[in-house]
């Protein structure tokens, strides 16, 4: 398991959406509360002091803004998440303290990216990934199986953070070259395939690692 | 060239040309009429002068008879006379045919003295720029003797030269006064044009709320009245339709909101499904809100269509059975208000209402569906109707009731009073809009009553049927 895993609040009214972004952060192993609307948010905070928040700010009762103004999260990290997206906004949250501002609609990864982001700005501890006999230094670039000193290539270890960051998540070939290879990077989709190989035979991770029919690969972690 | 300014030139123009064609005339008459007294005078005084010669030669001639052929005893007949005149600012001569017996006088013209018989010759000569009347004529029973009566009429001329000098005196002062008194008339009656002008700019430019003050009974007056009446109904009716395009907006960007909404929940639903590795109960969840944000969509679709649907005129009103639509309305809401365990109460103290079946069927089913939204278990929602000066059906709950100041905001399409809940129930926030529509339709009026915490009362009052 990932140990950078953190208390996540998710302060959204609207129920499918709030659902949607908690079955994902769930997914890549963060914990998850959820609020519906202001009220709920600044009694839910009290009473689970979360590590993150995630704010909609058309909320009912307090709107995200009051609630920043309100100083109603003391100094946890406040990502806002919202259909706004004029620049105003934009600003007057982020001028707010925000972290981050991600406008509605979005993809997943691009949210568990932002959120991964604020973590490791906001807890600068080593993130450690373990699973079976492998553990993985993700900020060292170090991987041991069974207590030793596994080589990588630095892209093969790319490959590695991506899925782990994106743990239990279906990537698609497409997308992982662009996640780690880099959006310039015009290279064969089976690249991915010879990497994912080695990944596999080196880290002794084939039961882990999953190749999902006609949609990619998947690192599987117990949640 | 502005307004004023024609009016100005053209004016004064005018005024001077009849003024100074007016002094012309006048001082051209009377100098002529001066000088025809002058003549006439001057052919008396001749006459008299004439005839008094005449007279003394008689007498002297009784005496001597040849005293007409002497110009001695002539010169001394006509020297006394002569003298007698000159302080009167005549002279004469005397002619025995063409030559000059006496004279005091300097200038003679020599063509007076062909004179015939008993006519005068009269000339009116200007010599060393003064001007002589010379009145010529043979003396009765002496015809080879003439008479040249000489009289200085300067004076007519000063006269003239006089009058035309205070006529151009008279031309510059009028010049400045008239001038003046155009010119503040004119600021003064286009005033109001100004006014109109740059009122018109502003109006033209947007201020619709400018209004011109002309304080006048005159045309400009009431143009002036005209203007602002024309200047109310253009700003009412901009004013209307700045809000329907506003209400436009307003109805678009919540239908862009609402639609969004759900088609988020879809393509994230759909995309978890298919890429995250989840469990049974997991997969559930998604599909279920799956399945609600389709359901979302598709009474969008329908109540946007009643909305189409509704903004064409109905063509034709019928004779409703209002025991029978109850029964309808039962019959359809029968299965979702059971499943709520609410209780639905028809009560019909009036047989029949003018209109189309199917609309108030949509509107009761919208009002009984709010009502029951409304409710608690084992409540229940009465459905009246009754005559009170008007037909009215009333549809009333036992629910929250809804909060005073949000009463007027609720007819408004996508208004909700709790998102959440009405999301819940399937609701897209058109449905009072709708009712408010269908009310419309039939010239009835939506009357809402409420009270927090006691329920809601909902009147549909048919106010021309």
């Amino acid at each position: 398991m990932v140990i950078n895993m953190a208390k996540i609040m998710i302060i959204e009214d609207e129920k499918s959406i709030n659902d949607l972004i908690m079955l994902h952060l769930k997914l890549v192993g963060h914990e998850c509360i959820q609020a519906f609307d202001g009220n709920e948010a600044i009694s839910s905070f009290e009473a689970n002091n979360p590590d993150l928040i995630l704010l909609d700010v058309m909320i009912p009762f307090h709107d995200g803004f009051e609630l920043i103004e309100q100083n109603s999260f003391k100094d946890t990290p406040v990502i806002f998440v919202t259909a706004k997206e004029n620049t105003l906004d934009k600003v007057k949250g982020l001028n707010l303290g925000a972290y981050d501002y991600i406008v509605k609609p979005f993809e997943m990864i691009e949210l568990i990216a932002r959120v991964d982001a604020v973590l490791r700005r906001i807890k600068p501890i080593n993130r450690i990934f373990s699973i079976d006999n492998t553990i993985v230094y993700l900020d060292e670039h170090v991987v041991k199986v069974n207590g030793e000193n596994v080589e990588l290539t630095n892209r093969e270890f790319e490959l590695l953070e991506v899925l782990i960051c994106n743990s239990n998540m279906a990537l698609s070939r497409d997308k992982l070259l662009d996640m780690a290879w880099g959006y310039d990077y015009f290279g064969d989709t089976r690249t991915v395939d010879v990497h994912i190989t080695k990944l596999r035979k080196k880290l002794h991770l084939e039961n882990h690692i999953k190749t999902i029919f006609k949609l990619g690969y998947r690192l599987e972690v117990l949640k | 060239m502005r307004f004023w300014q024609k009016i100005f030139i053209s004016t004064f123009i005018l005024f001077f040309i009849i003024f100074d064609l007016g002094a012309y005339v006048l001082v051209s008459y009377s100098s002529n009429f001066m000088l025809s007294r002058e003549i006439d005078g001057g052919v008396r005084e001749q006459s008299v002068i004439l005839s008094a010669i005449q007279t003394t030669i008689l007498e002297v001639e009784s005496v001597n008879m040849e005293a007409s052929k002497d110009d001695v005893r002539l010169n001394a007949i006509v020297k006394p006379l002569a003298d007698f005149y000159k302080d009167q600012g005549v002279t004469i001569a005397l002619y025995r045919d063409n030559s000059l017996v006496y004279s005091n006088t300097p200038n003679i013209s020599s063509d007076l003295l062909n004179s015939s018989d008993n006519k005068k010759n009269i000339l009116n000569q200007k010599i060393d720029n003064k001007r002589y009347l010379f009145v010529a004529s043979l003396i009765p029973s002496y015809n080879n003797l003439t008479l040249v009566y000489v009289k200085d009429i300067s004076p007519i001329d000063t006269f003239s030269t006089n009058i035309s000098r205070l006529f151009i005196i008279l031309t510059a002062i009028m010049c400045v006064v008239i001038g003046l008194s155009i010119f503040f008339l004119l600021k003064r009656l286009t005033k109001p044009i100004n006014k109109l002008n740059e009122t018109t700019k502003m109006i033209a430019m947007g201020a619709y709320n400018e209004r011109v003050l002309i304080n006048r009974k005159d045309e400009l007056g009431e143009l002036g009245e005209i203007f602002n009446l024309m200047a109310d109904s253009v700003e009412v009716n901009i004013q209307k339709l700045e809000k329907a395009s506003e209400d436009k907006q307003f109805f678009i960007d919540n239908l862009a909101h609402e639609i969004r909404t759900p088609i988020t929940t879809i393509l994230g639903y759909s995309e978890y499904l298919k890429n995250a590795l989840n469990s049974e109960e997991e997969r559930i969840l998604a599909t279920d809100h799956l399945h609600v944000a389709a359901k979302r969509i598709q009474n969008l679709s329908v109540r946007l269509l009643d909305f189409a649907y509704m903004n064409d005129e109905i063509n034709e009103l019928h004779s409703i059975d209002i025991q029978r639509l109850f029964e309808i309305l039962s019959n359809l809401m029968d299965l979702p208000l059971k499943n709520q365990e609410i209780k639905l109460e028809t009560e019909a103290r009036i047989n029949e209402l003018i209109g189309d079946e199917t609309l108030i069927l949509s509107l009761l089913t919208n009002l009984v569906e709010n009502a029951a939204r409304a409710s608690k278990a084992n409540a229940t929602i009465n459905v009246k109707a009754y005559f009170d000066e008007y037909p009215i059906i009333e549809v009333i709950d036992e629910g929250y009731g809804i909060p005073a100041d949000e009463i007027a905001k609720i007819t408004e399409p996508f208004y909700r009073i709790d998102k959440s809940r009405s999301r819940a129930f399937g609701g897209v926030g058109l449905g009072l809009s709708l009712c408010k529509l269908i009310a419309k339709q039939h010239h009835a009026k939506l009357e809402i009553k409420s009270t927090l915490g006691v329920g809601t009362s909902v009147r549909i009052i048919f106010t021309t049927l």
